[in-house]
Order: C-alpha cells, then sequence, then structure tokens
C-alpha cells in the first residue's frame, strides 16, 4: 500500500507543478541559505584558527611564565634559555611533527630619515615554514634561507647587513623595496641601544593586517645579537597531528620541562625561569573564539527559525488549498490514516527536490565564494586597530557535513510542516469544503 | 638714631618677605631657567638603570651649546662604546657603531628610544625652557630633602607636549628643580625626577645627581650621577656637525 501511495503522491505533485515548483523553491532557497551561512561561519573560524595556530599559538607553546603573562607587551627579559637543547629534547616526543623557536622585540626602523615603529620576529627560517610558511605568501623577492646569516664578512659581525623580510603594508610605509638597505634599532636586555643593518630580501602579504602592516622576520641570531641574548628564544612552538589533541601534547611537553628542570637544578647550569606549555586551547584568542562560535551558533539558530518558518508556511498553504480536493478524495473511499501519509508522501517528494536543489545552489554558491573570497580590507581600513588573526579576504569553508545537514535540515522542516495539516485535512467541515472555490484540475 | 636703625631694618624685612611671598611663577621659573643657561657646557658621569633585577651602568661624556645643540656620547660598557646621540633642533641623530649607521629619529618618535626611564624628550626638556610652553601656578611653599621650595604646578598650553601637567619644587635658595612629578593628560602621575648633590659654580647652582623613576612600570628607576660639569668652555670644533658624528674610522 505504501508503494502505490508514493505512487500517488508523486503523481499528485505534478498535477500542480506551479505550486509544486514554488513550494520547493522555498524549500530550495532555505536550504542553499543555511548551508552558506553555515560554511561562511566556518570559513571565518577555520581561518581565524589557521591564523592563530600558524601566526602565534602553534598546537602548543612553551615559554617563560612572567612572558605568558605579559606577552601582550612582548617583555624581552622573559626567555628560555638554551633553545636549541631544549628544541631537541621536544622533538623526541612522538606526537610532535614540527618544532620552532621565535625571538619577539620592537623595533625602530629608520631610512632616508623616515622612522617606522614595528614587531621584528627573530626565526629559524626552515622550522618556521610550517608556522608561519611566508614561504608561500612572498609578494616580491624570496624568503629568508639557511640560517638567514650574511655572506662573506659575517665573522666579522658588523656593517655586513643580513636578510629581512618585511610585511608589504609595512614597507610601502617605508618605501621599501627588495635589496634595499634599512637600520633597525631596538633597546636591548641591559637597556642599551643597539642597532643593525639589513638588506630587504622579501616583501610578504598574509592578508593579515595586523601582520602586514606591522612585522618583520629575521634570522634568529640576528636577532639574538639585538637583545643581546645568545641561544635564547622567547617561546617554542609545536605542531602535532591534531589541534583538538593540544591538551595532550601540552601534558607530554610539561614532563620533559619538569626533567630539564630537575637536571638543570642539579647540574647548577644556567638559570632559567619557570616554563609552561600552553595548549592552543588556553591562548586569549582561542578562548575568544569560544565565544564567538556560540554567538555564531546562535546565528544559525535564529537563521534556522526563520528559513523553517517560511517553509512551514509555504507547505501549509499548499495544502490548506487543496481543501475541495481532500474531500473528493476521501468521499471516493481513501482512509484518513492513507490520506495523511500520501499528504507526508508529497511533502517528503517536494522537500527532496527543494533541499536538494538548495543543496546544490548553496554549495555552488559556497565553492565560488571560497575560491574569490570576499575582501573585507575596506572595512578594516575604516577601524581603528586592526583584529588581530583576521585576514583581509574571508573564504567559506564547505564541508560535505554540511550540505548533508542542510539537506537533512531542509527535509525535515518540509515533512515536519505537513503534520498538522494532513491531520486537519483529514477532519474536513464538509460545508468548508463544498464552499471551497478552489476544484480539483 | 638706634630707633631708625631698626625701623629702617624692619621695613628691609618687610620688603624681602613681601617681595618673597610676591614672587610670581614667571619669575620663579626665569630664575630656575637662569641657572640653567650656559653658552656650552661639557658633563661626563654615569647612568645607573634599574629594572627589576637587572642593573645597568654606562659611562658617558656630553657637550651642550645653548638649548638647542647636544651631543653624548656612551663609553662603556662595550657594547655600547661608541654610540653617540646628537640632537640639533627637533631631531635626533644616533649614532650605532655595531651598525655603523646613522639612524635619523624624528621628533615625535622620540618619546620610547631610550630604554631608561628618561624619554629623549625628557633629556632634551631638561635643559629647554619652560616659559612659553607652560602655565604656571604657585601652589605654595613646601621642603624637599630639607630644603624650602616653591612649588609649582605648569599646565601645557600646547597640546603637543610630552606631559600635560608638572608639579615642580624649585629651590628657593639655590632656584634648581629638586623634584618635578610629570602627570599624563588623564592626571595620572608618569614619572618622577628628583634632583641632588646640590653644588655651586661662580653664581650658578646645579644639581649633581638625578634620578627619574617610571610611576607606570614596576621597579624600575634610572640614576644619573654626574662626575664632571664645566660649564662656558670651548668645544671640540664641528662636535655638533652631523657630519662628524659617524667616527672616521666608520667610513
Amino acid at each position: 500500500m505504501i508503494g502505490a501511495i508514493a505512487s500517488l503522491a508523486w503523481r499528485n505533485i505534478w498535477r500542480n507543478w506551479r505550486r509544486t515548483v514554488i513550494t520547493s523553491l522555498s524549500i530550495a532557497f532555505g536550504t542553499a541559505a543555511f548551508l552558506f551561512v553555515q560554511s561562511y561561519l566556518d570559513g571565518i573560524n577555520a581561518g581565524f584558527r589557521e591564523n592563530l595556530v600558524n601566526g602565534e599559538a602553534g598546537h602548543v607553546r612553551v615559554a617563560a611564565r612572567e612572558y605568558f603573562r605579559l606577552e601582550r607587551v612582548l617583555p624581552k627579559e622573559h626567555l628560555v634559555q638554551d633553545a636549541d637543547g631544549l628544541e631537541r629534547d621536544l622533538a623526541f616526543i612522538p606526537a610532535v611533527r614540527h618544532v620552532t623557536g621565535r625571538l619577539k622585540l620592537r623595533l625602530m626602523l629608520g631610512r632616508d630619515g623616515r622612522n617606522e615603529p614595528c614587531v621584528a620576529i627573530g626565526v629559524d627560517p626552515n622550522g618556521e615554514k610550517y608556522f608561519l610558511g611566508l614561504q608561500g605568501k612572498m609578494k616580491q623577492g624570496r624568503y629568508l634561507d639557511g640560517d638567514g646569516a650574511p655572506q662573506g664578512d659575517a665573522a666579522q659581525g658588523v656593517g655586513t647587513a643580513a636578510d629581512m623580510i618585511v610585511g608589504d603594508r609595512l614597507a610601502v610605509r617605508l618605501g621599501l623595496r627588495v635589496g634595499d638597505a634599512i637600520l633597525a634599532v631596538t633597546s636591548d636586555l641591559n637597556s642599551g641601544t643597539y642597532g643593525l643593518e639589513f638588506k630587504v630580501k622579501g616583501i610578504f602579504a598574509t592578508g593579515v593586517r595586523a601582520v602586514d602592516g606591522n612585522v618583520l622576520c629575521i634570522p634568529l641570531t640576528r636577532a639574538q645579537e639585538l637583545l643581546d641574548c645568545p641561544g635564547a628564544v622567547h617561546e617554542i612552538l609545536l605542531l602535532g597531528d591534531d589541534p583538538d589533541d593540544a591538551p595532550k601534547l601540552a601534558a607530554a611537553v610539561e614532563k620533559v620541562l619538569a626533567r630539564r628542570h630537575s637536571s638543570q637544578a642539579v647540574l647548577g647550569s644556567v638559570r632559567q625561569d619557570p616554563l609552561d606549555a600552553v595548549p592552543l586551547q588556553e591562548h586569549w584568542m582561542a578562548r575568544y573564539m569560544v565565544l564567538a562560535e556560540k554567538i555564531m551558533n546562535i546565528i544559525v539558530v535564529l537563521l534556522m527559525l526563520v528559513v523553517a518558518t517560511v517553509i512551514s508556511n509555504t507547505m501549509r498553504m499548499s495544502i490548506m488549498e487543496r481543501t475541495h480536493e481532500t474531500v473528493v478524495i476521501q468521499s471516493l473511499g481513501m482512509r484518513d490514516r492513507a490520506f495523511r501519509l500520501l499528504i507526508l508522501n508529497e511533502a517528503f517528494f517536494i522537500g527532496v527536490l527543494g533541499a536538494g536543489l538548495g543543496c546544490l545552489v548553496g554549495a555552488g554558491l559556497s565553492l565560488l565564494a571560497q575560491h574569490v573570497g570576499f575582501d573585507v580590507s575596506p572595512m578594516l581600513e575604516s577601524m581603528d586597530s586592526p583584529v588581530p588573526f583576521m585576514s583581509t579576504v574571508l573564504r567559506p569553508r564547505l564541508l560535505f557535513l554540511f550540505v548533508v545537514e542542510a539537506f537533512v535540515f531542509g527535509l525535515f522542516f518540509a515533512v515536519a510542516a505537513a503534520v498538522r495539516p494532513a491531520f486537519k485535512a483529514t477532519a474536513p467541515m464538509p460545508a468548508v469544503a463544498l464552499a471551497s472555490e478552489l476544484h480539483v484540475r | 638714631m638706634k630707633r631708625i636703625t631698626c625701623l629702617i631694618s624692619a621695613l628691609g624685612l618687610m620688603a624681602v618677605a613681601f617681595a618673597e611671598r610676591t614672587e610670581s611663577p614667571d619669575v620663579i621659573l626665569e630664575r630656575l631657567e637662569r641657572n640653567l643657561s650656559f653658552q656650552t657646557a661639557y658633563f661626563s658621569g654615569e647612568t645607573i638603570i634599574t629594572n627589576k633585577s637587572r642593573v645597568a651602568t654606562k659611562a658617558f661624556f656630553a657637550y651642550l651649546e645653548g638649548r638647542e645643540n647636544f651631543f653624548l656620547e656612551y663609553v662603556s660598557p662595550a657594547r655600547d662604546r661608541g654610540m653617540r646621540l646628537l640632537r640639533q633642533g627637533g631631531d635626533l641623530l644616533l649614532y650605532l657603531p655595531s651598525a655603523r649607521k646613522v639612524l635619523k629619529i624624528k621628533k615625535g618618535r622620540q618619546q620610547r628610544r631610550l630604554e631608561s626611564d628618561f624619554s629623549l624628550d625628557d633629556i632634551a626638556e631638561m635643559s629647554g625652557s619652560l616659559r612659553g610652553r607652560f602655565s604656571a601656578e604657585l601652589l605654595g611653599d613646601e621642603t624637599v630633602d630639607g630644603r624650602p621650595c616653591r612649588l609649582l604646578r605648569l599646565v601645557a598650553l600646547e597640546p603637543g607636549q610630552t606631559y600635560a601637567v608638572r608639579l615642580l619644587w624649585v629651590g628657593k635658595e639655590t632656584a634648581v628643580s629638586l623634584r618635578c612629578q610629570y602627570f599624563t593628560r588623564s592626571n595620572k602621575l608618569a614619572k618622577e625626577l628628583a634632583a641632588s648633590d646640590i653644588r655651586q659654580s661662580g653664581r650658578r647652582f646645579f644639581a649633581g645627581r638625578f634620578v627619574m623613576t617610571d610611576c607606570l612600570r614596576k621597579n624600575s628607576r634610572t640614576e644619573i650621577v654626574l662626575k664632571e660639569m664645566a660649564f662656558d668652555v670651548p668645544l671640540p670644533s664641528g662636535i655638533f656637525d652631523e657630519k662628524n658624528l659617524k667616527p672616521a674610522e666608520a667610513e
């Protein structure tokens, strides 16, 4: 009997094809909107997270406890001593895939009477390829190679320019081009003023305004020379397999730190501030992102309600306008249960058509936007302070899961919206039905 | 005759007391600046910078010409030796021996340059004129380190000043600024400068020790101890010439 009803329902929906198309389109619109918004919000979130992991937090970050507390002001004196030794020890942890050390310092750049304050990151160019990944974001020139140390007169260390790569916005402010020499001055750990000359090897563009406008990268050894802290870094970043496993990785790193701390205490070696291993999830931005995700979920739920209302109304109208037809079918002997099943089957077919079409449209739009991206730089330009980790080009991220979710969502509301009208339609008042001006076609 | 003498003495004392009481803020500032006015000057001494547990001592010598030209060179420690600083008008030139280059720092970028509690602006203003840039109000008399002082409140006339408000304690006898508190626009105490080791050279009084405390940072202070001081002395020729900032061997 179910097969016969399904067959009848399929024929029924094409008797009035305009009504079916209009109803399906409303479901398609809702489903497409739901899918697009889902992928858009997820894209923003994923972009934030990727920028946070690569640019700032890794999966786990090791630094002095005081450094974590004061990191927003870039405290230069809280260091990880013997960074090479610690990195070697950390690389032995099975879950660790990549390790790199960084030294961050404020610099004053000077060229042709122009000065710009900026933040310099002293990096190991090879190790940093897995983190900042600037080798793939070079707009002009080339990425740092080797240890970035100058060739030739390097041993003398004076008057030989090391390489530097700068963000494109910073380069514009200083009128810098590849090959230009620039003087960088900082205050070292001993409150002295120290400067070195650098040569611009490349100009990068990450799309993150805060980075491109304020950050430059120099070889770690040169950053250590500027700050007068040979062998030390401010932080060591680690990448594991999965960011969600970062807390477990942090626990393993803590064990290594404790072991090293006790052996250093025994040997009485270099004085070291207490070190902490902090997983990605404890970064202040990650905490903010949890809140942002909640807000995004609320937006999605509100959107679902709006779309569900549109679908329900359309379905309900399409059933209620068939009161006359309902009475005729019932008068021909169709039982209530079978009739309800017929209505729900019709809703199911319309739902499949609408949700399917919606998924196609929504996925198409998402893929197109993912490819092209939304340039939000004009909006960000008008903001006083740049949003850290936010790219100027936002891209949705389409997952198959979202397509399935959107399809189920569209179909569910199409069928659910038909339940009440189906029950109502089986108990019509004969006078109302006969008075209906609608006719069976 | 005795009565007349007593009367004249009393009148004299009253006149002095009256004059002292009615000394205007402008007159106090004028006395203060007269003390600091010289054609040329030479100083040598040490800067002791304390930042939490770190203490760094740097020896230097400096030449001044009027209020505009200022030259300083560090002689120790080894890492800082040879670093030169030349202030001409508003701009500041920094010779860095580590790079063998000169960095020009524009006015307005100098506030955070020195990693001591003194900014370059602070140093420049120590010899700069206050009159015309600040409106002064006499708040009363106080004592600093046992020395009687006039307490002045200075409010910046133009918004571009580094500190919007200052409280200045000027020694009554020496016309030396013994203490100065610097306030931000939001009326928060930013820094405090204390002067001591008051010395006299001819009719001029000057402080030989300054301690600047950054009230916005914990455990941070910078002490300048002047060992040698000479006023209106001949200076090496071309010392304030930008071309001579870079030593010949660095060319």
